[in-house]
Order: C-alpha cells, then sequence, then structure tokens
C-alpha cells in the first residue's frame, strides 16, 4: 500500500503521535460536569474504594480511547490518500491532446476532465499528465495534488497546430524509467504511428482514452503553398492552396483586399477545392483564405500566408567585363542593369565601379589563393558560410574538376569575414579556353551570386504550424515575444500565426488535413474513462469513519462511552 | 426539583386511595400499658371482651366478673379476667430533608401517600398517631392523637412539609427519644441517606424504645447509577462534590458501597427486631404497602 499525501513512515509517525496525543489528552485533568445527586455517600466511599487498589490510577476509559484512536487513524488515514499494492512499479503519463482537432465542439474539455479523473485514480506519485499543444508543458507532476491540475488547465484552450501526441509519446517513451513499467494513455483524437505502436517495448502499454467519436462534417484549409510565377516572372508567384471538405466557398483577401474572382481559378472535387492564384506581385503581402465560419472546427478555417518579396537586383556592370557578362545579366530576370544606384556592382579586382557595395569582382589568380573566396558579414561563420554556398551559390553544379583539369591549377574555395559582402573569383576562368563561361553552371553562378551580395533570400514554399520551414534557421520572435531558437536546424513554428525576425515576418498557418478531417488512428486501444469515485479507497475511509463518529455519538449520548 | 412537596393536601387526600386501605390493619403483639381504650391487644387486663385468665376474688372486685361455674363447681370465687383492648402509638417520623425533594418525582411524594396511609390505618383502629418530621433535627407537627376526623389534619400536614437540611439521625432520633413518649409504633420514612453513613443511621435507631418500621423510599437508580461520564457530583443537601469517572471499577465500587449500605439496614432490621417496607417510588404506593400487610394486617 502506497499513500498519495504522505510516506508510509510519516503516516506509521502520524498514527503514533495521535495515539500519544490521544493518551496524554486521556491523562489531563478531566473537566468534570456538575451534576446533583441526591447524596455523595456510597460515590465518596466509591472512589475511596477505587483509589485504595491502585498504586496508579488506571488508564481511563480504554474503549473509549481505543475508539477515538481508531477515527482519528482513519481520518489520517484518509488524509494520507490510500493507494493499492503494485501501483508503485508502474509509471503512468496522460497525454491530453492541445491540438487544433481538440476545439471541434466541446472536446477538448471532456478530455481534460477525463484525463483529471483518470489521474485522480492513479497513486499519486506515479502520475504524470502533460498537454500536446503547440509545446509540451505539464499539467499535473508527480506528487502534486489534482488542484494544481485545475489551475493550470484552467483557461486553456486548444493551440492552432496539429496534434503533437505522436512525438510527445515518443519522448516519453525514450524518456521513461528503465526499471519501471510506463503506462501511457492518450486522451484525444490526434493520430499516433502505427509504427511507434508496433515497436513498443514490452514494458510500454499506449491506450486512448474514450470520449466519444467527432460528429459533424468539417471543412478547412489543408495546403496553401507559393512558388515562383510560372509565368518565368522573377518578381511575381502563384499560390496554390487546397480545401478539405463540403464547404469550399472561400474569400481570398490580399492585404485585406479581396481578390477578384478571375484571379482565383477554383478546381472542385468530392473531397473539397484546389485553387491556384498566378502571378501575385512578390511584394510582401498578406494573403489569407477564409472560409465563412459554421462548422464545428474553427481554427483550420482561416489561412494565411505571407507572400515573398522578390525585387529585381539592381547591377552595374563594369565595361571591362560587358564582353563576357552582359549576355548572361541580360538574359537573368530578376536582374536589371543599371548605371547607378545599384544592389550589386559587377567588376574586375582593383575597379571602382558602382563604389563600396557589395561586388562579383573578377581578380587575378596572384590576388587571393582561392578560386573563389567568398566575404560575408563579420558576425556569420565562415565554415557555415562555405557550406550554405554550395547550394545558394549552385557551387555545386561546378565541375571543378574539370576546371582544375583544364587550369591546371587547384580550384579551391574559401570565406573570410568582411566589411560588406563580396565573391571574388579569378579572372583566368573567364577566359574561352577553360570552356568555363560556356558551361551551364555560369550563369547560375553569376545569377546566385548576384542574389546572394543583393541579400535576396529564398522564400519558403509553405508554412506550416508544426512543420520546418525549408531554408529558414533563424531564432525567431511569436506573437508573445517569445524567441524561438531553432538552434541549428530548420524553424518550426509551433503554432499558427507571425513570427518575425528582424523585422521580417514569417506567418504560418494551421495546414493539418488530420486536424480537419478527424481520421482514426488505428492500432491503439480505447479504454473507458474511469468512473469518478467507484472504487476510491478514500471515500470508503472518510464514510467508516463517519460512521464511527455518529456510533459514537449514539454511544455517548446513551450514556455507555463518557 | 427541590424547594417543594409538588403535592398538595387534596391530592393525598384521596378518597378512593383511602378506601382501599380499609381492609388494612396494624396489629400490636402487645401494646405498652396506659393507653386509651381501643382496638390493640394489651398486657392490662380489664373490660374487654376475650377471655384471657382466672383470680381468686378479693374484696373490692367487681361482682359481674365473678364466674359463677367454678364456684358451683369448686366452691370457691373466682374472677373471669378478661383482656383489655388499647391503642397502639404510632410515631410517623417523615424525613423532609432536601434529597427527598430532589428528582422527579421526588421521593417525597410516595413518602408522603405512604405515611398517610399508614395514618389512615391507624386511625381507624382508633390508634394515636402522631406526625414527626425530621431532618437535621425532629418537631412535632401532629401530636398523637386519635380518630378518623383527624385524618384530614395529617394529610394538611404532610402537605404543608418543607425541604428541611441535611439529615441528621443521630440528633433526630435522640431528640425523639427524649420526648419520652409512650412505648408504641415508630415508623420512619426516609431514603435513610445521612451524610455520617449507615452506621450512624443504625446507631440512632438502636437507642429507639419503640417499635420500628423503616419505610425505605428508594429508585432503582439509586442501586445501579447509569455508566460512563466525568462528573462533579454536588451532594443536593450537604452540597459537598466528589469528581467522579464513572469507569467500571468505580461503578463496581459504588455497588458495593450501596449493598453494604443496604446491608447495614437489613441486619438492623433483624437484630430490632423492626419492619422493612422497601418502597419504589417510581411505582405506585398502595401495591407495595399492601405487600407490607401480608393478609390484611402488619403485626410488628
Amino acid at each position: 500500500m502506497s499513500f498519495q499525501n504522505l510516506s508510509a513512515p510519516a503516516f506509521l509517525a502520524g498514527v503514533a503521535a495521535l495515539a500519544a496525543g490521544l493518551f496524554l489528552l486521556q491523562r489531563l485533568r478531566v473537566r468534570y460536569q456538575p451534576k446533583r445527586v441526591v447524596t455523595t455517600l456510597f460515590w465518596r466511599e466509591a472512589l475511596e474504594d477505587a483509589r485504595a487498589r491502585v498504586f496508579v490510577r488506571r488508564f481511563r476509559h480504554l474503549p473509549a480511547y481505543l475508539f477515538i484512536l481508531l477515527i482519528a487513524s482513519l481520518l489520517w488515514l484518509g488524509f494520507a490518500d490510500p493507494r493499492g499494492a503494485g501501483a508503485q512499479d508502474e509509471d503512468h503519463v496522460i497525454l491530453v491532446d492541445g491540438s487544433a482537432g481538440m476545439a471541434h465542439s466541446d472536446r477538448f474539455q471532456r478530455a481534460v476532465d477525463a484525463a483529471r479523473d483518470k489521474a485522480a485514480a492513479l497513486p499519486r506519485g506515479n502520475r504524470t499528465v502533460l498537454l500536446c499543444g503547440g509545446r509540451v508543458r505539464p499539467l499535473l507532476m508527480p506528487e502534486e495534488h489534482e488542484r494544481v491540475f485545475d489551475r493550470r488547465s484552467d483557461g486553456l484552450s486548444p493551440e492552432a497546430c496539429p496534434s503533437t501526441l505522436d512525438a510527445t509519446l515518443r519522448a516519453v517513451i525514450h524518456s521513461r524509467h528503465p526499471n519501471r513499467r510506463l503506462s501511457v494513455t492518450v486522451v484525444g483524437d490526434g493520430p499516433v504511428d502505427s509504427t511507434s505502436l508496433e515497436l513498443l517495448p514490452e514494458d510500454v502499454s499506449v491506450s486512448r482514452l474514450d470520449i466519444g467519436e467527432r460528429t459533424g462534417r468539417n471543412s478547412g484549409v489543408v495546403d496553401l503553398g507559393v512558388s515562383p510565377a510560372s509565368s518565368g516572372a522573377w518578381d511575381r508567384v502563384d499560390v496554390i492552396a487546397s480545401i478539405s471538405g463540403d464547404n469550399t466557398d472561400v474569400s481570398v483577401t490580399l492585404d485585406g483586399r479581396p481578390l477578384g474572382s478571375d484571379t482565383v481559378i477554383a478546381t472542385r472535387d468530392d473531397g473539397g477545392a484546389r485553387l491556384t492564384i498566378k502571378d501575385l506581385d512578390a511584394t510582401g503581402a498578406l494573403l489569407e483564405l477564409r472560409l465563412p465560419a459554421g462548422d464545428p472546427l474553427a481554427l483550420d478555417d482561416v489561412a494565411r500566408l505571407r507572400l515573398p518579396k522578390r525585387p529585381k537586383v539592381r547591377v552595374q556592370l563594369s565595361p571591362s567585363l560587358a564582353t563576357v557578362l552582359r549576355p548572361v545579366l541580360v538574359a537573368d530576370p530578376g536582374v536589371v542593369l543599371v548605371d547607378s544606384g545599384a544592389d550589386v556592382a559587377v567588376r574586375r579586382g582593383g575597379e571602382d565601379t558602382g563604389g563600396a557595395i557589395p561586388a562579383l569582382e573578377w581578380t587575378t589568380a596572384g590576388a587571393q589563393t582561392e578560386a573563389i573566396l567568398l566575404r560575408h558579414e563579420k558576425d556569420q561563420d565562415s565554415e557555415r558560410v562555405l557550406l550554405e554556398s554550395f547550394d545558394r551559390l549552385g557551387l555545386e553544379e561546378v565541375d571543378t574538376t574539370e576546371l582544375a583539369n583544364t587550369t591546371e591549377q587547384v580550384i579551391s574555395l574559401g570565406a573570410t569575414p568582411a566589411e560588406r559582402r563580396g565573391v571574388s573569383i579569378w579572372d583566368t576562368l573567364l577566359s574561352d579556353q577553360y570552356n568555363f563561361v560556356h558551361s551551364r553552371s555560369f550563369p547560375l553562378l553569376v545569377g546566385s551570386s548576384l542574389r546572394w551580395l543583393a541579400g535576396v533570400e529564398p522564400f519558403p514554399p509553405y508554412v506550416a504550424a508544426g512543420e520546418p520551414v525549408a531554408g529558414d534557421d533563424r531564432a525567431r520572435t511569436d506573437a508573445q515575444q517569445r524567441t524561438l531558437d531553432p538552434a541549428g536546424t530548420a524553424f518550426v513554428p509551433p503554432v499558427a500565426g507571425a513570427y518575425t525576425a528582424a523585422g521580417e515576418e514569417l506567418v504560418a498557418s494551421l495546414l493539418d488535413p488530420a486536424t480537419t478531417v478527424g481520421a482514426p488512428s488505428p492500432g491503439l486501444s480505447t479504454s473507458a474513462p474511469p468512473e469518478a469515485g467507484a472504487t476510491d479507497p478514500l471515500t470508503w475511509i472518510v464514510l467508516v469513519a463517519v460512521l464511527l463518529i455518529c456510533a459514537e455519538w449514539v454511544l455517548y449520548r446513551s450514556g455507555r462511552m463518557p | 426539583m427541590a424547594g417543594s412537596t409538588t403535592v398538595t393536601a387534596k391530592e393525598l387526600f384521596d378518597p378512593e386511595f383511602l378506601a382501599s386501605l380499609s381492609r388494612l390493619h396494624i396489629l400490636a403483639r402487645r401494646v405498652a400499658r396506659g393507653g386509651r381504650h381501643a382496638e390493640q391487644r394489651s398486657s392490662d387486663l380489664g373490660a374487654g371482651i376475650e377471655f384471657k385468665d382466672f383470680r381468686p376474688y378479693s374484696p373490692g372486685d367487681d361482682f359481674r366478673s365473678i364466674d359463677w361455674t367454678v364456684y358451683r363447681r369448686l366452691g370457691k370465687v373466682f374472677l373471669r379476667l378478661y383482656e383489655e383492648l388499647e391503642d397502639l402509638p404510632v410515631y410517623l417520623l417523615v424525613d423532609r430533608s432536601r434529597s427527598l425533594f430532589e428528582e422527579d418525582p421526588p421521593r417525597i411524594r410516595a413518602g408522603l401517600r405512604a405515611a398517610l396511609a399508614l395514618a389512615s390505618i391507624s386511625l381507624s383502629q382508633h390508634d394515636s398517631v402522631g406526625l414527626f418530621p425530621f431532618s437535621d433535627d425532629v418537631e412535632v407537627a401532629l401530636r398523637p392523637t386519635s380518630g378518623k376526623g383527624k385524618l384530614w389534619r395529617f394529610a394538611e400536614a404532610l402537605a404543608a412539609l418543607e425541604p428541611g437540611p441535611a439529615t441528621d439521625f443521630a440528633t433526630a432520633i435522640q431528640n425523639f427519644s427524649a420526648m419520652r413518649l409512650r412505648e408504641g409504633l415508630v415508623v420512619i420514612v426516609s431514603d435513610f441517606f445521612d451524610p455520617e453513613g449507615a452506621p450512624a443511621v443504625v446507631k440512632a435507631l438502636k437507642a429507639l424504645r419503640h417499635r420500628v418500621l423503616l419505610v425505605r423510599l428508594w429508585r432503582k437508580s439509586d442501586a445501579a447509577p447509569e455508566p460512563g461520564g466525568d462528573f462533579q457530583m454536588v451532594d443536593c443537601e450537604t452540597g459537598q462534590t466528589e469528581d467522579v469517572s464513572a469507569t467500571g471499577p468505580v461503578l463496581d465500587a459504588y455497588k458495593k458501597a450501596y449493598e453494604r449500605f443496604e446491608d447495614e439496614l437489613t441486619a438492623f432490621a433483624r437484630s430490632k427486631p423492626a419492619g422493612t417496607l422497601l418502597l419504589d417510588t417510581d411505582e405506585d404506593v398502595l401495591p407495595q404497602l399492601a405487600a407490607l400487610f401480608e393478609g390484611g394486617s402488619y403485626r410488628p
């Protein structure tokens, strides 16, 4: 047997203290109740006789003492809140789904209530309740009282994010105690990967608490993505969206202004609709898709996307390079040649074309050891810049082996901090004898370098809550001014909303088909919620104590107990 | 409830109750000389109707008493002697100490009814009856008197009794004895709870020259008080207190003390000898009184 509120030694010490305290109370001077009698003659003689027989006054009212000790011990036992044997060998974790799917009618409140009842029936020292929303937060930790659960769950609501039950389940299993069994109870609709269930260790069991089925048909935006315009225009993008459900009557706005129906191409089928919006200006406007209200789940009725900013790069080209590079730059739709006010200069090393701005420079082999040298901001790591450059600058497309063979020189790549960005390449590579300028990698290298130098960042094709944002590893601040640092990996917006980094806003949406459709999770057994107070020993203990107190009162009133 | 008898003379003078006493008699084995003519057999030989003895004639004797049949047979003159019937003085000593006015119903109610019943029986036999209430001393409420017509006075005198101080048998009996009344029947109506204990009561009673009838007013709770509780027992007469935790051993000791009290009174009654009437004050008086007069008469 274990106790919820006390350790076993503390419980026993309490019983001993009660016994001692009650004993002392018995020994204390009694407050006698005056009673008028016809004579005290016989009482006086009786007391003299009783006193004469014992040296020390006998323990008074032993049955009454044992009776009150029993009542006090029962109340103490009730306070200790005992639990059955065997419960100490198993840890219990209750995962409450706090994702957007639980906003369906009153399912979240039902899940919270069911989790509380379940937790109340488990050993206090071995149960944990976690809320799995955009981030995992504890609702009840071991040894905490159920009132803590109430306080923490008060005012909570589902968050606009996909279910994190599966990821949390794997983390809980991974961090379990090695010598104890683990019982995980899932409360909510979020799916659990069948593979996770099939690979469960023997000492782990997972079940789902039954809170009823979802009812009613739901519609929601399940996809929203952006891509460079299929028309080829650099400063335009195409948007693609998918809507699941019967109600596909979506309204589309751009910075709050509705888009004309001629702009939005909708294709409907049995499962929903697919929208295509072509040639939107890539100026950073906020695109919003909104379904009419009325279905059971509101969180998936709205999706937003911050369109990328894709201005053309203004390039000032040195005349000394015009013969070789002008055709390349003219062919690039993202570049416009200017004579002044350029974003980037293309020049030979030592020239002053464009002034102190980022520049793509062609320099002599003697001026630098590396065939291609990247200059980056001083707050960036050279190694990382170098690694990223293979993709961003298209260097992986350059056949460096061929170049090395033809130039009979080592073609190396380097990076160094500098005042501003710059790319320096040996000008010997521009020679016709090496065929580099005629390769397909050359315009890619030039165009990518110019965009990197101009600070044009690649835009993610979509931003969904709970999913990594491609190409974005910056620490961002959410709406509550909390900084979310991906710590070297891709940034994952935990919930739908806006996230900023250096003034640049990223807007994530709930784009989760599982949330909208509510597909059941296969392979997970369902358990009935505990019947509140059905076998709670505390109830029985208090009941017995109350009955004993009543019995004592009856005995006292009848004069059979002092 | 102290301070009142809670019974009036009218209540006491219940005709139905008194009528039911008509078949009861107190028959003294022999009354002392010097009484009035009544219904009790006396040691005097006189003008009664029941033949007692013969004696030789002596001058001056009443000729009407000469047994002429004996004279014819024996030629000597003898007188027939008849038993003289005289009255039996009954002295009702009614305890009016405060303990008799406690509890509900107070013991004095049964005591007064018993006293009036005995007075009624005696007066109906032309015996003289006196009323002597006592507590720490004895007083004379009604001097010995006879005649059925006096019964109402007894009822009034009994109903007028007020609670007195603590019982003091030694003083009360001593002062009663000092009245030097003609030997008769002393009926003591009391609970016999003297603060000095049963030995003091017995010692006082032994000094009485009269025949004695103890009418002991009791109730069941005297012998077996209710168990449990811590009480400060306050003596209603003396105000003395005893702190009592009514545990099993204490209750056992109480019962033994009460048994000793009863044994001492019983032993006195046997040795005197004296009659004893245990009157349960919670029960009807008449049936208990009738038990005393088994066969219709009580012979002290």
